[in-house]
């Protein structure tokens, strides 16, 4: 579906993200000491720095923050931004094609997973 | 300990090339290290400091190459465009602490001729990577935020340009000369929006070089010295999800180097704004104090920031919007005009009459994911 975008480099650290992400589920990180989540996933809150955090799974959806169609590009035209969470954090996401003409700031929208090359799973964001 | 009036810049040099097919990077380095020593009045055996960042193949062989001596400093730190102002800060404290006398700082690359070389990524790297987002989409993001909460308008975001251009015209060197108007830069092709071709620096070939030494060699010879009276430099990241896109980290870096001056914003008299994009240049505005937060639309519209016209004489060489960001990091070029405006060698039609003090800022990464930022306050010897 996005044969122009690389997969994702995956660490022992974030293994698990991709293969909850493989099967559809998007998980984030919480701090069981500050209750904070956070984006992307670290084993070390960088909130407070206080516990070893856990995955927790999310709906992935929120507002967007901000976006950019980017429209110089040899995979032709895609589009950045930030979506923030219900749950609080900024997550830097790549908006669907389908979606450019309709992004705008305050817009509810969902993380989802497509296959980019070699059928890997990536995280996209979606309107709703 | 402050590192104020502990050391003086006194040679600089900025390559003429701004396409360089027929140079390899190394040789770049070189040459703008010699037209920097030379400036001063000084040679390579009498470097023992030696600062460069990402730009350079490697610190090792960057002073391999140059034949550098007995070095008691090096650095190869890199922070992106803000590493030659964050040089400034770092080779000025190790003169004030006595490790070294003599620090040569060079910048040089040939992003015309070969793509720079991705450098390896931390955790969030797959998270980030296979968009292929560049530079211009992430200060797109801060540029769509900015106007959301702020009101700021396409074009506010090009009189920037505008006043680059009204510079520029008076720089033989520069790669782009033509003045340009609000219209010309909202005519030109969307790049990432709202940001429009000419709302983006140029990418040029060449670089640059400063000598920083000692307040005592620096009366020695035959040159203006240019004191550091403070620096500071800063990082901002994504904050574990927190980010903020409206605020850079010159908010952090600016005030510290000016409190260590002893200065205000109001003392400026020429300022170098890192201008990797328009929205770079407003936003620096707003977090260093020169107006209040949201203001920077106002502060640069109608030629605000015009040498001779506006309220803040800035990038009179015409900056990266239209001279020269070589290497895609326009740090080094911030430090060699404010000093060349500094020593009264500025274009006469864009000199700030008596200028005896100026601010110098980088912005080195993305704005939008993460970013360092540095500042330094430097100063006419004689003021
Ligand atoms: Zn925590």
């Amino acid at each position: 579906m996005h044969d122009d975008f690389p997969a994702p480099d995956i660490t022992p650290e974030s293994r698990p993200f991709w293969e909850a992400a493989a099967r559809g589920t998007f998980l984030i990180r919480r701090c069981p000491a500050c209750g904070t989540a956070h984006f992307y996933p670290r084993s070390l809150c960088p909130i407070c720095h206080q516990a070893e955090t856990d995955w927790v799974e999310s709906p992935g959806e929120g507002e967007i923050y901000t976006w950019t169609v980017m429209r110089k590009s040899p995979k032709g035209p895609f589009a950045l931004g930030y979506l923030t969470l219900d749950e609080g954090p900024r997550v830097y996401v790549c908006f669907r094609p389908e979606d450019h003409a309709g992004l705008a700031i305050g817009k509810r929208a969902r993380i989802v997973f497509d296959p980019v090359q070699g059928g890997a799973r990536m995280l996209f964001a979606t309107l709703i | 300990m402050s590192i104020r009036n502990k050391a003086a810049i006194v040679g600089i040099y900025e390559h003429p090339l701004r396409k360089a097919p027929d140079h390899s990077t190394p040789q770049l380095h070189a040459e703008v290290a010699r037209g920097a020593l030379a400036d001063a009045g000084l040679g390579f055996a009498d470097v023992d400091g030696y600062f460069c960042a990402g730009d350079a193949p490697s610190l090792m062989g960057m002073v391999d190459y140059l034949g550098l001596g007995d070095l008691s400093v090096m650095d190869g730190s890199e922070m992106g465009g803000a590493s030659y102002i964050a040089a400034v800060d770092k080779a000025a404290q190790a003169i004030a602490l006595g490790k070294c006398r003599v620090a040569l700082v060079t910048l040089a690359g040939r992003p015309r001729q070969e793509k720079p070389q991705p450098r390896p990524n931390g955790a969030e790297g797959g998270f980030e990577l296979p968009y292929g987002g560049s530079p211009p989409n992430s200060y797109a993001m801060v540029a769509q935020r900015h106007m959301h909460e702020f009101g700021t308008t396409a074009e506010d975001l090009a009189w920037v340009k505008v006043a680059a251009s009204h510079h520029a015209q008076w720089n033989e060197n520069a790669l782009l000369r033509d003045v340009v108007t609000v219209e010309d830069v909202l005519d030109s092709p969307m790049v990432a929006d709202p940001l429009h071709r000419l709302d983006c620096c140029v990418v040029t070939d060449g670089g640059g070089a400063f000598v920083i030494t000692t307040p005592e060699i620096a009366r020695e010879l035959n040159v203006t010295p240019v004191m550091v009276r403070g620096a500071a430099h800063a990082f901002k990241g994504q904050m574990g999800g927190r980010v903020d896109l409206t605020w850079s980290a010159a908010a952090l870096s600016g005030p510290r180097a000016l409190e260590e001056a002893g200065v205000t914003v109001r003392d400026i008299k020429y300022a170098s704004i890192y201008d990797s994009f328009t929205i770079t240049v407003i936003m620096q505005l707003e977090d260093l104090g020169f107006c209040e937060k949201g203001q920077g639309g106002q502060f640069v519209r109608d030629g605000g920031l015009i040498s001779g016209q506006g309220r803040l004489p800035w990038n009179t060489d015409g900056g990266g919007l239209c001279n020269n960001h070589p290497i895609n990091r326009g740090g080094m070029t911030k430090v060699i005009e404010a000093v060349r405006q500094l020593r009264g060698a500025a274009h006469p039609k864009v000199q700030v009459p008596d200028c005896d003090l100026a601010l110098v800022t980088g912005i080195g990464g993305m704005l939008g994911l993460r970013h360092s930022a540095a500042t330094c306050i430097l100063e006419r010897a004689d003021a």
